[in-house]
């Protein structure tokens, strides 16, 4: 993914954002290729959609700048730059027809034209013979794909997508992910999506841009984002996580509540250094432990809550005072080992799973 | 949008976008400075001035002060006014409550019955009240002998005057209110009346409140009922009205309209502040309330709503008759005669049609200024100062008496050397005046209206490379047709009725409707001055149906598009 300088479709660089007092945005630098799908992924407040509409320019930055395709834009209106845009709401207008909706962007066309581009785009968007229709007689994800077809429908450069899927329910919702990735993947146009919703983020993106308090915490690949989160908040931001805390030994190794733990992370700390060790649930493993192997530790379940497809077990180990680990275990593992609150039973926490984090 | 993205938000947009909202929002600001602050102005600095224009501090107020005469029909103002607004405000309440909280028969006849005082003129209730209980009334003896010149007939009459705008207020104060709310106090055990003071109450407690400042403020600024009616009991309102006309004394006249302009700002001030605290008491989540049958609690309030109801549309068919009758009480053969304006003083059928003129200028011209401002106020980005400015101007005129305003055009108009002056005596002043004074009612509809519009149509139009104006017209103007009905519609009724501010500013060739039944009756031709008012009524009434068909067919046609 990584491209030389000169190379990205989309160059933001150094941008900041204002209100008042109050910074919405810092030190925000960051390339995109031409094609790539990026996430820009935060709670609420981040300023992930503050980014999105500098970008669009219908929020401008207070300082820094932005490149698309070679041209600078940082100061250019939203109409001179080349990008289109759904919104959350989708802002379809509601006495046009889907039609009339999706050509709204195409007014430079003439009527032949304009026809012909429409049918292809309902067609791109499955909803043929649909054009007579006004949005409000469309269900909610149609409604959405509309919004989609008016946007792309120019075939702009750079396609913006504030929280596109956010008003949908769940089912709808995971249909329409995939859809939407498919779509951008034939057009082949590069996309931005923001999005508070890490699963959206992982299945959809090429590339995640974490955001917290209006700074970016983390670029990467979904794979990178989950293996590796570069921070304590991405870690516990994206997917489950356990903490535990400790000091930094040689060699890698990290000592819990006395216990010594040996760890790959190549991020390594001086030793004697506060830290803070993470480990997701589903990698701590209770089967095919290697005999006499390194990084078992005795457990004791506190708790099995039975979660459909798998269980979360409650941990009590001697890693800490409050290291309670939460550990996924498969329905077929609880079956087979019969485990139930209150027995104790060796758990190996992998190396290579091992995250650590400088002490807060 | 959070609060913080409002804040700042440097509009970026193309140059001919930014130019013609920029361009509104002036237009907008100018037109309220010249023909509202200014006129206040010129109001203001007349009032501290003496007959030949010197500067004289506050010596027509300490004599204003020093005059029982004058000084007394202050005190008659905040009188009939208090009394209006405990009765009116009570029997508006009931009603609503009847309309909201029972399973009221006839409900939508009682609604509309009690629209009816908004068609007419408020000289008409006047006019009625002469009618019914004046010296050779029909109903005289109801009385006992009080005379209905006075506090009794101004009261009653403003009663009918404002029943229309308290009842819409409480009717939306109570349809307000979460049926979880009853069910909670049911279950707690609560007394029928316990629930009534610790539910309902509070509940419609600043619709009340709201309702209450209105019925005094459109009381004692009221010009048309006193003016019939009042007989020798003076109020400020008659007052600037004999100041002015009478004895020409404009100075005066300024000093009295300054004393009015004080409660009215105070009334003002007041129910904003309370409007404000109404707003975070909606909840979305709300249950709305569906009262249950109680047959006798159901039947006294149809009984209840029934007298109210035919108090109103009697009141109305009083004056309907009366103008059909030759000469009451002395031969009441019916007749068109009284319809033959143009045998009498006041300006004839032409004053008539000078009203539908207005009428028409003021809701087209007024309807299309006051929603493209709002639309700037409410879509525009940036440009905070000025988009603040054209909000807080836009809720003034709603303070400010008819009367005050007027006599303020006379000041600032008429002042020898003002560019402007030529527009006196003309039907744009008229148009212009009207515009001006009824300015923040369509302002607040086309506010609200535009708010429940998507916030980022104006953002894809952007993106999409389409100026804002042709989203304008193509979107948000067909959107929203019904508010901009609803703005032509209460431009035009007020234009027919109004008589307060453009009684000081028509010409003989310019003579309305509603001041020539104010001359008419002056001059004693009272059954030809209720045929006037009746013509007023008539056309008030044939332009709601219309209005009804017209939203009818336009929900109808939208349908396709509104939400099912």
């Amino acid at each position: 993914m990584a491209t030389g300088p000169g190379a990205a479709y989309l160059e933001v660089r150094d941008l900041e954002k204002r209100f008042g007092e109050f910074v919405a945005l810092r030190d925000i630098s960051l390339s995109i290729d031409k094609g790539e799908f990026v996430v820009f992924l935060g709670p609420s407040g981040c300023g992930k959609t503050t980014l999105l509409r500098a970008i669009a320019g219908l929020d401008r930055q207070s300082a820094g700048s932005i490149v698309q395709d070679g041209r600078e834009i940082s100061n250019l209106p939203p109409a001179q730059r080349d990008f289109g845009i759904v919104f959350q709401s989708y802002a379809l207008f509601p006495n046009l027809t889907v039609e009339s909706n999706i050509a709204y962007g195409l007014r430079r066309m003439d009527g032949a034209q304009k026809r012909k581009r429409v049918a292809e785009l309902l067609q791109l968007i499955g909803l043929p013979g649909s054009g007579d229709k006004f949005p409000s007689q469309l269900s909610g994800g149609q409604q959405q794909r509309v919004a989609l077809a008016r946007a792309i429908a120019p075939s702009p450069g750079l396609l913006l997508l504030d929280e596109p899927l956010s008003a949908l329910d769940a089912r709808v919702r995971i249909h329409l992910r995939k859809e939407i990735r498919d779509l951008q993947r034939r057009l082949d146009v590069t996309t931005i999506m923001v999005t508070h919703d890490q699963e959206e983020a992982l299945t959809m993106a090429d590339r995640i841009v974490v955001m917290n308090h209006g700074v970016i915490e983390q670029i990467g690949t979904p794979e990178e984002i989950y293996r590796q989160p570069a921070s304590v908040f991405v870690a516990n931001f994206i997917g489950a996580m356990n903490f535990v805390a400790g000091r930094a030994m040689e060699d890698g190794i990290v000592r819990c509540g006395g216990i010594d733990l040996a760890s790959d992370d190549p991020h390594r700390l001086p030793a004697g250094a506060q830290i803070t060790v993470a480990i997701r649930p589903e990698d701590i493993a209770v089967r095919n432990l290697p005999p006499g192997g390194s990084n078992i530790v005795e457990a004791r379940i506190v708790d099995l809550e039975f979660l459909g497809a798998f269980c979360r077990a409650t941990l009590a180990t001697g890693l800490g005072d409050a290291a309670d680990l939460k550990a996924d275990f498969s329905i077929n593992a609880v079956r087979d080992l019969g485990l139930k609150p209150g027995h104790s039973l060796p758990v190996r926490l992998p190396p290579d799973r091992l995250v650590v984090y400088p002490a807060e | 949008m959070s609060a913080a993205s409002d804040i700042s938000s440097t509009a970026p947009r193309t140059r001919d976008d930014r130019w013609i909202a920029v361009a509104v929002l002036l237009a907008i600001v100018a037109f309220m400075a010249v023909f509202f602050v200014v006129p206040l102005g010129a109001l203001l600095i007349r009032s501290v001035a003496d007959r030949s224009g010197a500067f004289v501090g506050l010596q027509n107020f300490i004599e204003y002060f020093s005059t029982p005469a004058l000084f007394n029909s202050l005190w008659n103002s905040l009188f009939v006014a208090a009394v209006t607004t405990v009765i009116g405000v009570t029997l508006a309440f009931l009603f609503a409550y009847a309309l909201t909280r029972t399973c009221l028969k006839l409900a939508r006849l009682f609604r509309a019955a009690a629209q009816i005082p908004i068609l007419a003129p408020s000289l008409l209730p006047g006019i009625s009240l002469v009618y019914l209980f004046g010296n050779q009334g029909m109903l005289k003896e109801w009385l006992f002998g009080a005379s209905i010149y006075g506090p009794i007939g101004i009261v009653i009459g403003e009663v009918f005057y404002t029943f229309p705008h308290a009842l819409m207020i409480l009717i939306t104060a109570l349809s307000l209110t979460d049926a979880r709310l009853y069910e909670a106090a049911e279950s707690l055990g609560a007394s029928r009346l316990r629930t009534f003071f610790t539910v309902t109450l509070p509940g419609a407690k600043y619709g009340l409140i709201s309702a209450v400042f209105v019925v005094f403020t459109l009381t004692i600024t009221d010009f048309g009922v006193p003016k019939v009616i009042g007989g020798q009991f003076n109020v400020l309102a008659t007052d600037i009205y004999k100041q002015v006309i009478g004895q020409q004394n404009f100075e005066m006249g300024a000093v009295v309209a300054i004393v009015l302009l004080a409660p009215a700002v105070l009334a003002f001030v007041v129910d904003r502040l309370v409007a404000r605290k109404q707003i975070a008491l909606l909840s979305a989540r709300a249950v709305p309330y569906a009262p249950s049958p109680k047959p006798l609690k159901d039947w006294s309030f149809f009984v209840y709503c029934a007298v109210i109801s035919l108090a109103i549309v009697g009141i109305i068919a009083m004056a309907g008759a009366a103008s059909f009758i030759k000469f009451w009480p002395y031969n009441l053969s019916l007749t068109f005669d009284n319809y033959r304006f143009d045998l009498m003083d006041g300006g004839g059928w032409a004053a008539y049609y000078n009203s539908i003129e207005l009428g028409i200028w003021v809701a087209v011209v007024g309807t299309l200024f006051i929603f493209s401002g709002a639309y700037m106020v409410e879509k525009m980005r940036g440009l905070y100062a000025l988009r603040g400015l054209v909000q807080f101007a836009a809720v003034l005129p709603m303070a400010v008496p008819g009367l005050a305003l007027g006599l303020g055009y006379i000041f600032f108009f008429n002042y020898p050397g003002n560019p402007l002056s030529f527009l006196y005596a003309t039907m744009a002043i008229l148009v212009l005046n009207t515009v001006a004074h009824f300015y923040t009612v369509p302002h607040l509809t086309a506010a609200t209206a535009l708010k429940q519009l998507d916030t980022e149509f104006e953002s894809v139009s952007q993106s999409l490379k389409v100026p804002f104006y042709i989203t304008f017209v193509r979107v948000t103007l067909p959107v929203c047709s019904p508010a901009l009905l609803d703005i032509g519609i209460y431009l035009f009724l007020n234009a027919m009725t109004t008589a307060s501010a453009v009684v000081f500013l028509y010409a003989p060739h310019t003579s309305l409707a509603s001041i020539a039944v104010l001359n008419m009756d002056d001059a004693g031709d009272i059954a030809p001055a209720a045929a006037m008012a009746m013509m007023i009524v008539y056309t008030s009434a044939a332009l709601r149906l219309l209005h009804e068909g017209i939203s009818f067919l336009i929900l109808r046609r939208a349908q396709a598009w509104r939400k099912r």
